[in-house]
């Protein structure tokens, strides 16, 4: 009698594990609202890796970029599936671009934001407030090879067919609250290590970037970057290019004005491209570019 | 033939007294030889075996006797790791201390062979070699029986500071005992598990693999042999001090030794060496690698870049054909962590000069600097060709 039951008990496992393990064929769903749970286990079937690598390919990515990693990911608020990829344009394994595709009525919808080491999509997804959001980390200084480069997580609303910026509302607060935190404990960490300099630009870089954001301080950076701007460090000269770029403020742009004659060229460079950016109307912007069809650009 | 320190007795057992009876007289046999040792309470005492009466291989009748009536007098063994050591057919773990009760034992122990490892020594760091500083040669000897070959295991592991890997190998050779081994490793580094074992002994000790300082002039010569026909011919210079500040090692602390190890990007080590190619084993020990799949990497980035001004150009007429200058510039940007497929951020876009509208009407495109459309990826082309040497 256990036997029997141990047996039933076995077979209506095997049952639901199989059951499960089903790959959904998700993309010959005609909208992703259709899609089921099953969906999350079976994403990482090679069949549905392939198909993942054929969406790319017919996408503006085309078949030159290498996919770092996918998730299917279930956006209840919109209620449907939305499939978030991450894409290395470099060749170098830098992934930084995600893009989230939506499908509805048999039509794929994208859209697609620049980021940082973004490596693995599933890390990017978290709840706030109860809504699913996408937590992007996005660049706030050059890439110098081995030398620190400062990050700031930005959060996106998916709307099932384009992504919102929602960094700068209440529901995000409590998320860069707890971020400012942390990073200010790190400045403070890093002030005690004098081989920390390096590191510690950055921080500051990133942690004036959230009291910034939050409203605390919007001239938060300010005082640093004209520090470095007058510092014999190149790179500490190319960073306040960027932190008084980000400020956007008339006396971050007289500080920048001043950059833009800086003796080293890729700083005036940065530093002349970065005003004459502001000065330039909204749109067009240079050329008459065209989006392919299944890009939705970014808010 | 390189002169070794003489071998070592490695057979013998520790005997020691648990019991508190001021004086207990132990016989010990091993084969047809006997051993006796008198112990105070607590007391222990090595007792060296005659191991020329032992043939590797061969198992013996072990027994211990406790002499005399009445005593408080329990006893524990050591048996050197040569020694296989049974008691009613379960293993006795030899090398660690095993403790019995009994008056009168008997056993069996077995003489394993013998092996020492005495080139390298524990600890030991090897910097790869210059001039080309992408190998290093290690000699290898053990002592042993002279009957059978010593086989040598030396495992490598490499894992960045970051905790990028691991990334592993394993080499594997035989020598005969006493003889000075050579090898020499290209390619590799980070910590060595090097493994000796001759029949079913093993001695195992650590070594280390680091990296050299690699002067600028060679790492010049080197990138310009490999793009010597591009539109910049020292290009590569100008990526390798952006990338690197031109050091495929640097000074860092890895496996409690700080010294000079691969270049790691500023997140711990995703990127690695001269020219901060993704991290491997071969990209972070042979900047030689390293530096040719950049530049294999850069003219797939070439063909991508003259690909994407085609597109460009079909979308606006008369929009003349990319330079090479132009199309290098394009594939830089490509190379780079602000690298996109979208044709609005490539380092060059097509501007409207003297005309209007999306065909430009009444007036002429022209390729000009992207800034707007991808400024970080801009500046980045900008800073490699400023670093060119």
């Amino acid at each position: 009698m256990i036997r029997c039951f141990m047996l039933a008990s076995t077979l209506l496992f095997l049952t639901t594990v199989l059951s499960a393990q089903t790959p959904t064929n998700v993309f010959s769903l005609t909208d992703w609202s259709d899609a089921d749970r099953s969906l999350e286990g079976a994403a990482r079937s090679s069949d549905v890796a392939a198909q993942v690598r054929t969406l790319l390919a017919s996408m503006e990515e085309g078949s030159e970029s290498t996919l770092c990693g996918y998730v299917f990911h279930d956006f209840t608020d919109v209620g449907a599936y939305g499939l978030v990829i991450t894409v290395d344009n470099s060749g170098r394994q830098f992934c930084n671009t995600v893009i989230v595709v939506g499908k509805g009525n048999g039509t794929y919808t994208s859209a697609r934001v620049d980021s940082w080491e973004t490596d693995d999509p599933a890390k990017l997804l978290q709840p706030i407030n109860g809504q699913p959001v996408l937590i992007i980390p996005q660049s706030l200084s050059a890439y110098e090879g081995n030398r620190c480069i400062a990050t700031v997580p930005r959060i996106f609303h998916w709307t099932g067919s384009s992504l919102q910026d929602v960094s700068n509302t209440a529901a995000s607060a409590s998320y860069f609250q707890q971020l400012r935190q942390g990073l200010q404990d790190k400045v403070d960490r890093l002030l005690l290590d004098k081989d920390q300099a390096d590191a510690l630009t950055c921080a500051t870089i990133e942690r004036d970037s959230v009291l910034n954001s939050l409203g605390i301080d919007p001239a938060a950076g300010l005082i640093t970057a004209r520090e470095w701007a007058a510092s014999p460090d190149q790179s500490l000269r190319l960073k306040a290019v960027y932190v008084l770029d980000r400020l956007n403020t008339n006396d971050a742009t007289a500080a920048l004005v001043s950059l833009s004659h800086d003796r080293d060229p890729v700083v005036a460079a940065s530093a002349r491209a970065r005003l004459a950016r502001r000065r330039a109307p909204v749109w067009p912007k240079v050329g008459w570019l065209h989006p392919s069809s299944d890009s939705v650009p970014a808010c | 033939m390189i002169a070794q320190p003489p071998l070592q007795p490695l057979t013998s057992i520790i005997v020691t007294h648990t019991g508190n009876t001021p004086s207990v007289n132990f016989t010990i046999t091993v084969g047809t030889t006997n051993y006796t040792v008198v112990l105070g309470a607590m007391a222990s005492k090595t007792i060296s075996v005659q191991t020329a009466n032992l043939v590797d291989g061969n198992s013996y009748p072990f027994t211990i006797h406790l002499n005399g009536t009445n005593i408080d007098a329990g006893y524990q063994l050591t048996l050197a790791e040569d020694m296989l050591f049974t008691n009613n057919n379960s293993h006795i773990e030899s090398g660690a201390l095993n403790t019995f009760n009994h008056r009168d034992d008997n056993y069996t122990v077995q003489k394993m062979a013998a092996v020492q490892i005495t080139r390298p020594t524990l600890d030991q760091n090897f910097p790869l070699e210059l001039p080309a500083a992408t190998s290093v040669g290690i000699s290898f000897s053990a002592q042993g029986t002279a009957t059978s070959q010593i086989s040598w295991t030396v495992d490598f592991l490499y894992q960045t500071t970051g905790g990028r890997g691991p990334f592993t190998d394993q080499k594997t050779f035989t020598s005969s005992p006493d003889a000075v081994q050579p090898e020499r490793y290209s390619g590799l580094g980070g910590q060595l598990t090097i493994n000796g074992q001759q029949g079913t002994v093993t001695d195992q000790l650590m070594c280390t693999i680091t990296g050299v300082a690699i002067p600028d002039s060679q790492i010049t010569t080197s990138l310009d042999a490999l793009y010597s026909t591009g539109a910049t011919p020292n290009l590569m210079t100008g990526i390798a001090q952006i990338e690197s500040s031109y050091a495929q090692f640097v000074t860092l602390t890895l496996f409690n030794l700080t010294a000079l190890w691969p270049n790691e990007s500023f997140d711990g080590g995703s990127h690695i060496g001269l020219m901060m190619m993704p991290v491997s084993m071969l990209n972070a020990w042979d900047w030689t690698s390293n530096a040719k799949a950049a530049v294999q990497l850069f003219s797939e980035k070439l063909s991508r870049a003259a690909s994407l001004g085609t597109k460009i150009i079909k979308g606006h007429s008369g929009l003349p054909a990319l330079t090479a200058l132009q199309t290098e510039q394009m594939a830089v940007l490509l190379y780079g962590p602000y690298a996109s497929s979208s044709l609005a951020k490539q380092y060059y876009a097509p501007a409207c000069v003297g005309g209007t509208g999306p065909t430009c009407t009444g007036g002429t495109w022209t390729w000009v600097v992207n800034s707007e459309g991808n400024a970080d990826g801009v500046d980045y082309v900008n800073s490699v060709y400023a670093g060119v040497k």
